[in-house]
């Protein structure tokens, strides 16, 4: 689907290098990173604003650089809906169509199509300014499907919605996703949202994909250690190792290093059973398993699981040392 | 706190605005109002009559609006451009860029008339429809692109990356999401700007010659020392062809709608 190969772009003293990147067909793809970290200079490259110094990018494995941004059938959805503010529901959904000379009779089906499936019946005649955040939201996914693209690039959507709303949004534009098969390209700094909405996740920093892969492979065995300052659910601690052993929580820990070091230790890497070592007090529901916070004492860690557990049960953990990944304290 | 403001609002507006107004509307009535007296001793209309019956008038109409209208028509296109142009610009010099489109306000307009008249007389537009036009279009440009400008700035600049995004081509996207974003600027400078031309009394004799005629050309030598009562008249209707033509202009470009 989307395809870039030795891609270069400098501007001022930043310089984005992509050595390979893919979207596949039929995909939800995100592209996890920082502020600062490229995600919308590749954003304007892909859609056309930006023109590379070098390499190239494909859509359907043809060279998309050529063509000016509105020939590349690629859509855009940004963090402020921008819905075109003089127009209502119906001729902002129905804009582009009206603009390439479609018939009204054509115009009418497809707008009430999208209406309906963005449960958006009845809102045709509202104006921007009388729609809610989400509602906004829906209108312009609505709009930037109807032209039927090959790629949608979402550029953080769903900033600014409270969780619930985010949750049904993620869960709209996958069912959407499957309904059209159309790829998306996910921009986002938020980590647990992308865990819930894609299929691969690429993690972008300084200008350079990271590590690139499933979402459990990301947050299982990340490649590059830096990329565990995006993980909420990862157990982050100080610890003092002498005689190659130290405590974690209550479980002592073999190790051949010594020193001062930040122990990471993902979620997966402790192990849950019915118990009195801690407390339950909230429950995440990923794709592929939950990840439950537990209060531990003065301490709270993340532990996974695919066993069912519920919010206030009493649990025991062992931590598996083998997870258990050292960075040296400065 | 407000009702003072509230208070001095309303008193200003009474004291600058309605008050010229009727004082001027009821001295174009009158034929003796002598002081101390607070309302004319005798109420006439021969001073309409006498400008109804100016072989001018109609002339000094016909011209003030083709004159106004064309002003607001070039200026829209030199201004909507540039505007818009300078709004999406990111350069150091932006401030600079800004300040000489302004400069025709800021530099003494004696100075921009008089080396304009020098050009003119090169060119042979003196005494001509398009000099004056010209002549109006510099006190006047400054303004709307002020307003334009201002509107553009306003506009999120990724709606350009939207409508290109749906296959739009720059230009009708332009016309069709951009333009109607800034109606209210567009709408308030033409206005501005065919003020700003009906008003023009110096520019339009000069570069004119006397031969192109407006109603600011047959008022002021009235109110300048000949019969102030028949420049109260010119006055009261050149309000009202301001007022016709600011509303006709307004339903046109809002198309009916008062929240457009």
């Amino acid at each position: 689907m989307l395809e870039m190969h030795q891609l270069n772009y400098s501007i001022n003293d930043f310089n984005l290098r992509i050595e390979n990147f893919e979207v596949k067909n039929n995909n939800i793809h995100s592209l996890l990173g920082n502020s600062g970290a490229g995600k919308s200079t590749l954003l304007n490259l892909i859609a056309g604003h930006l023109y590379p110094s070098k390499g190239d990018i494909l859509l359907n494995s043809k060279s998309i650089l050529h063509l000016k941004p509105n020939k590349r059938k690629i859509a855009l959805i940004f963090q402020n809906s921008l819905l075109f503010p003089h127009m209502n529901v119906y001729e902002n959904i129905g804009y582009a169509l009206k603009a390439k000379k479609k018939s009204q009779m054509e115009i009418q089906n497809k707008v009430t199509l999208w209406l309906k499936r963005m449960n958006l019946m009845g809102y045709g005649k509202r104006m921007p300014h009388e729609l809610s955040g989400g509602e906004k939201k829906r209108v312009a996914i609505a709009r930037a499907l109807i032209t039927d693209p090959k790629l949608i690039l979402m550029d953080e959507p769903l900033n600014g919605l409270d969780p619930k709303l985010r949750d049904e949004m993620i869960n709209l534009i996958k069912t959407i996703q499957k309904e059209t098969s159309i790829a998306i390209l996910y921009i986002t700094h938020d980590f647990e949202e992308a865990l819930k909405i894609s299929d691969t996740i690429s993690v972008i920093k300084d200008g350079k994909i990271i590590h690139s892969g499933i979402p459990k492979e990301l947050l299982f065995n990340p490649v590059d250690l830096s990329i565990i300052d995006f993980f909420t659910y990862y157990n982050k601690k100080k610890v003092t190792i002498s005689n190659h052993k130290f405590n974690l929580y209550n479980n002592v820990i073999h190790s051949n290093k010594d020193g001062d070091f930040c122990c990471i230790l993902p979620p997966q890497g402790i192990l849950l059973s019915f118990g009195n070592s801690g407390v339950i007090i909230e429950k995440h529901y990923l794709k592929y398993g939950n990840i439950y916070l537990i209060n531990h004492g003065e301490e709270t860690l993340y532990a996974f699981s695919h066993e069912h557990f519920e919010k206030n049960d009493c649990v025991d953990f062992k931590i598996q040392s083998e997870f258990i990944r050292y960075k040296k304290e400065k | 706190m407000k009702k003072i403001i509230k208070y001095i609002f309303i008193s200003s507006f009474i004291v600058y605005i309605i008050f010229p107004i009727i004082t001027n509307l009821i001295l174009s009535f009158s034929n003796v109002w002598q002081w101390p007296n607070i309302w004319p001793e005798e109420i006439t209309l021969k001073h309409y009559n006498n400008i109804f019956n100016q072989r001018n008038f109609l002339k000094a109409i016909l011209n003030t609006t083709t004159i106004g209208i064309m002003v607001i028509l070039l200026n829209y296109i030199l201004v909507i451009p540039s505007a818009y142009g300078v709004s999406r610009l990111k350069s150091k010099y932006k401030a600079i860029i800004i300040t000489i489109i302004i400069l025709p306000i800021i530099v003494p307009p004696i100075l921009v008339l008089l080396n304009l008249y020098n050009h003119f007389l090169v060119w042979d537009l003196t005494d001509h429809y398009i000099g004056v036009v010209i002549a109006h279009m510099i006190p006047s440009l400054p303004y709307m692109f002020i307003l334009l400008y201002l509107g553009f700035e306003k506009v999120d600049p990724n709606y350009e990356s939207i409508f290109l995004s749906l296959g739009i081509n720059p230009m009708k996207g332009f016309f069709t999401v951009i333009l109607p974003q800034v109606k209210e600027a567009i709408i308030l400078g033409g206005i501005m700007t065919f003020l700003i031309s009906i008003s023009q009394y110096l520019s339009t004799l000069l570069i004119g010659g006397g031969k192109i005629l407006t109603m600011t050309l047959l008022l002021t030598p009235y109110i300048q020392g000949g019969n102030a009562r028949i420049g109260a008249a010119y006055g009261i209707l050149l309000i009202l062809l301001c007022t016709f033509l600011i509303y006709l202009y307004e339903r046109i470009l809002l198309g009916g709608k008062k929240n457009a």
